[in-house]
């Protein structure tokens, strides 16, 4: 999906896989994104390291640099700061994208929200 | 260490191919160089027949056509944004914690000595400014470095950038906010000592936070990083 409708949902997407797996490195959420969406989400690098970067200087992850496989890996991890922004942005989208059908899909059955 | 791993080699030859394609910082190139070897290595797995260098022009092709530079100036922004919370968080943190006692301490001798001396404020300022070299003399590239060099990692970079003020320049810079007078001998209003106690109170808060303070934490960080290069 090259669409733009999805690049304002980048920081919501990567709260939840670190509030589901703890903690991840930035490759392996690209290719979780990649893989949970049918290959039909792709999570470019030039994307992905911004937002991660700014989410880290605003206190919402961190991260913790370990010694992996002969280089060092940077893991990101939710903060508590950021739980609360995950759960704050989990309720945003569920009321985006029901007002979203409500307005361009109205015939359509309600489907089962993030949450 | 999984079967598919890249060998020592082949990941100093990813920190050099990093290096030349404009990313002068070494903390900025680790996280690419790890984001590059994850993603060949994941290649590699999916076709054995593939080679390290194929792999590697397969994975760089899907960076933007700016390549790494995005990254490092994104990165850039993103650090200068956290320091300058950081420091104020701190700054702030200083005026309700222990230390408390030592700020009022050093208001209340400003205050003193500027009512003391009169109009040749000069005096306490020269205290002040003797003060703000010592902190200069505990300079954050000697104690964050220990031999590195400062300006290959964006990390120490940003945050020199954003305490500049609390170097003895930033205090010069404090320094001439007030009026000329203070050179005069005329006598200094209540509320431009008071003033000026709270500015170099504020200063000396800043200084502490930005030359001892965090330093010492960077230096930790530094440490495990850099025991592996």
């Amino acid at each position: 999906m090259k669409s733009n409708l999805y690049k304002g949902s980048l920081s919501t997407i990567i709260l939840h896989l670190l509030a589901e797996k703890r903690e991840m490195y930035g490759y392996e959420m690209s290719k979780l994104v990649k893989e949970k969406s049918d290959d039909k989400l792709l999570m470019t690098e030039g994307a992905l390291y911004p937002i991660l970067h700014k989410l880290e200087a605003d206190g919402i992850i961190t991260s913790d640099t370990r010694y992996v496989d002969n280089r060092n890996r940077k893991y990101y991890k939710i903060t508590e700061k950021g739980a609360k922004q995950h759960v704050l942005s989990l309720k945003e989208m569920k009321d985006y994208l029901q007002t979203m059908q409500n307005m361009l899909l109205p015939t359509l059955p309600t489907q089962n929200a993030l949450v | 260490m999984s079967a598919n791993s890249l060998t020592k080699k082949q990941i100093d030859s990813l920190f050099e191919f990093v290096s030349n394609r404009n990313v002068p910082y070494k903390d900025v190139q680790f996280e690419i160089v790890d984001h590059l070897a994850s993603a060949i290595e994941d290649e590699m797995e999916q076709d054995a027949s593939l080679d390290f260098d194929h792999a590697l022009d397969l994975v760089y092709g899907r960076f933007p056509i700016t390549g790494f530079g995005h990254f490092t100036l994104e990165k850039e922004k993103a650090l200068k944004k956290y320091w300058r919370r950081a420091m104020w968080k701190m700054s702030v943190n200083m005026f309700f914690s222990p230390v408390m006692l030592c700020v009022v301490c050093v208001f209340l001798v400003s205050y003193v000595l500027m009512s003391t001396y009169g109009g040749i404020t000069i005096i306490p300022m020269v205290v002040v400014a003797l003060a703000a070299v010592a902190f200069g003399f505990y300079s954050y590239k000697d104690s964050i470095s220990g031999g590195v060099n400062v300006d290959d990692y964006l990390v120490l970079k940003t945050f020199g950038e954003v305490t500049w003020l609390g170097s003895p320049y930033g205090f010069l810079a404090v320094f001439f906010l007030r009026d000329v007078h203070f050179f005069s001998g005329a006598t200094v209003p209540m509320y431009s000592k008071l003033f000026l106690s709270m500015l170099i109170t504020f200063y000396l808060v800043w200084a502490y936070v930005a030359r001892v303070y965090f330093p010492s934490l960077i230096k930790k960080e530094m440490e495990t990083f850099l025991k592996h290069h």
